[in-house]
């Protein structure tokens, strides 16, 4: 009896602990951005004055944009192209399908380093300059295996029957699409589509090498700052960002539901 | 409603034999199950004529027209499946819609239909639940209402009982006797449920390996089982495999691993020649004082199950099922008693397995 509470208080503490690591850094940053020192130091003095600063920044303003913009098309093109590929998948032979997915996840366990060098050298030696189709090419690579997963497993958890039934009941395969299939794997696109997006948004790799002349994402953006000279700007715009994300979360946890659960592997 | 024909209906996977050469009828309004253990083809012969496979060889034909290159949303079939695939986002009236509005007919028609079968299938008060908000029976009602609706020519019933507890499922039998006469609709049934088979079918294929063992009333079937795996299979049976050595006036004498017996029974067979006898447990009969049986045995077990008795009898070794109806309450003998068993010449009937001697 006593040995079973000190194991769940040793549990509780762990537990907290781990919490603690994953959420006071970021909290640290949001509390900074409304402070109105200028090294992030103590003592505390609320102020606005960064977020001042960034209505002001231009540039910083400029590359969230950019990144928004990217990750959009991105988690659209992902959802779009992992909808169509495992639609697909079940009509190709059985060796052709297990390839398939081994090409589909093969992004995963390359480093983003290595992909977006090769990229770039790929451009190079056709003797082409950074553009920004390219750049979004490589930020679909890597952020589609992760649409492909969250949609895969809602997948394998359809019946397939569903698809059956409606062929029987004089549904044609595009009606079936339409009315059937679509709507019950409408969550997990979304939220496929959502992690990519993510993923888009926060990569720096694949950014830095494949990035045109004159155009920025928010990561480069804070890479750069934190080299020259950096501001609670930074804090500010990703206290931003952070809200908007959480904001998001929320908005597609009680429009979809279940989307978000299956994007966290949940139940269905 | 429809006729069915099959003929020589074969299907591959791969290397794998599935189907070997299917002969079928099923007949206009008739319900016809096809009754086997696992992997004996009755699905595959199912979605075939559905038309989710297709067939490695023969023809199907609905009223003589051969739809073997008919695509499945053209052939007019309703489905009721294992799982009863009901469209989780669609609430009851839209499932049961759907296929109408495939079929392009009007609105208001689509209604009044959907509202009529909502009534046969006694649903009213669900139509706006989502399939989830229902319990597994009327899920069951739906499924079959969606299929039912379209007015198909053939109905196919995939296992849809099978998930249903047992005592919703008896009523579900009854309930589907009762709507699927209503619409004298041409139904084929699959099932490995013999009882339910026996209970909701006007003909029973039984069928194993890909082969159809035997096609029958379920009397027929029952009581004249062809083979031993057909009598085993529907009920329980004892089994005396051996030489015939003789006969006598109300059957043959056969010589047995296990000994000699004088069986009644009215199928004899050339003396000298090897045969396999079959005799149902409920058809024994332990005889009284100074009533000559067909064979002696030790009681070895008795199983009470309320309304009857099942006695294990072994006989020089071989075990022997023996069920009696409990009349007086009690079992009527105890373990380690000996008694005489008897039966009627109608009740032993000789399969057609061979045997060898």
């Amino acid at each position: 009896m006593k040995k079973g509470r000190l194991s769940s208080v040793l549990c509780g503490v762990y537990v907290v602990c781990s919490m603690l690591y994953l959420y006071v850094p970021l909290l640290v940053l949001i509390v900074m951005g409304f402070n109105h020192s200028k090294y992030n130091s103590l003592p505390f003095e609320f102020s606005l004055r960064w977020y001042e600063a960034l209505a002001e920044n231009r540039a910083l303003i400029q590359s969230c944009v950019n990144s928004l913009y990217l990750a959009a098309v991105t988690g659209v093109a992902c959802a779009v192209l992992a909808t169509m590929m495992l639609l697909g998948n079940p009509y190709l032979p059985r060796r052709l399908k297990n390839l398939a997915e081994f090409l589909m996840n093969m992004p995963l366990s390359i480093p983003w380093l290595v992909l977006g060098l090769s990229l770039l050298l790929m451009l190079r030696s056709v003797d082409m300059s950074k553009n920004l189709p390219f750049l979004l090419l490589g930020h679909i690579v890597v952020s589609f295996p992760y649409s492909a997963l969250v949609l895969r497993s809602r997948m394998q958890s359809m019946d397939p029957a569903l698809e059956e039934a409606s062929a029987s009941l004089g549904a044609t395969a595009m009606t079936t699409f339409r009315r059937v299939t679509l709507p019950v794997i409408a969550p997990a696109v979304v939220a496929g589509g959502f992690l990519s997006f993510m993923i888009s948004f926060g990569n720096f790799a694949i950014s830095y090498f494949l990035i045109p002349v004159g155009m920025t994402t928010l990561p480069i953006e804070v890479n750069t700052s934190i080299k020259f000279g950096f501001t609670p700007e930074i804090n500010a715009i990703s206290t931003i960002v952070v809200g908007i994300t959480v904001l998001c979360l929320a908005l597609a946890g009680t429009i979809l539901g279940s989307g978000i659960k299956s994007l966290f592997g949940g139940r269905k | 409603m429809a006729v069915v024909s099959i003929h020589g209906l074969t299907k591959y996977y791969g290397d794998n034999l599935v189907l070997d050469h299917i002969d079928l009828e099923v007949g206009n309004g008739t319900l016809v199950s096809l009754l086997g253990p696992s992997g004996c083809g009755k699905t595959t012969t199912l979605r075939l004529i559905a038309g989710f496979e297709q067939a490695s060889g023969g023809d199907i034909f609905i009223d003589e027209q051969r739809i073997n290159d008919v695509g499945v949303n053209k052939r007019n079939i309703g489905m009721v499946f294992q799982s009863y695939a009901l469209f989780p986002h669609m609430s009851v009236e839209k499932n049961i819609a759907y296929g109408l509005e495939q079929r392009k007919i009007p609105r208001e028609e689509i209604d009044r239909r959907v509202k009529d079968i909502v009534r046969l299938v006694k649903l009213e008060g669900f139509e706006k639940r989502k399939p989830k908000q229902l319990s597994g029976g009327q899920q069951q009602r739906v499924a079959l209402a969606r299929a039912l609706v379209i007015k198909p020519s053939i109905l196919l019933l995939d296992e849809c009982l099978s998930a249903l507890d047992k005592k919703l499922r008896v009523e579900m039998q009854v309930e589907l006797r009762r709507i699927l006469e209503s619409q004298g609709i041409t139904t084929l049934f699959v099932t490995h449920d013999q009882e339910e088979a026996m209970t909701i079918s006007d003909l029973i294929v039984v069928m194993r390996a890909g082969i159809i063992e035997q096609i029958g009333a379920p009397y027929e079937v029952y009581e004249h089982p062809r083979n031993r795996f057909v009598a085993g299979f529907l009920g329980k049976a004892n089994f005396f495999e051996g030489k015939v050595s003789g006969t006598w006036e109300n059957g043959v004498i056969l010589d047995t691993a296990a000994g000699t017996i004088k069986t009644a029974t009215r199928e004899t067979a050339e003396v000298g020649k090897g045969a396999v006898y079959a005799v149902r447990p409920e058809k024994m009969r332990i005889q009284g004082e100074g009533q000559e049986g067909c064979l002696q045995g030790q009681v070895q077990f008795v199983t009470y199950a309320g309304n009857i008795s099942t006695y294990t009898v072994d006989w020089n070794g071989q075990q022997l099922l023996v069920e009696e109806q409990n009349l007086n309450g009690a079992a009527r003998v105890q373990p380690g008693e000996t008694v005489s068993i008897g039966w009627e010449e109608g009740s032993c009937h000789r399969m057609e397995d061979p045997v060898e001697v």
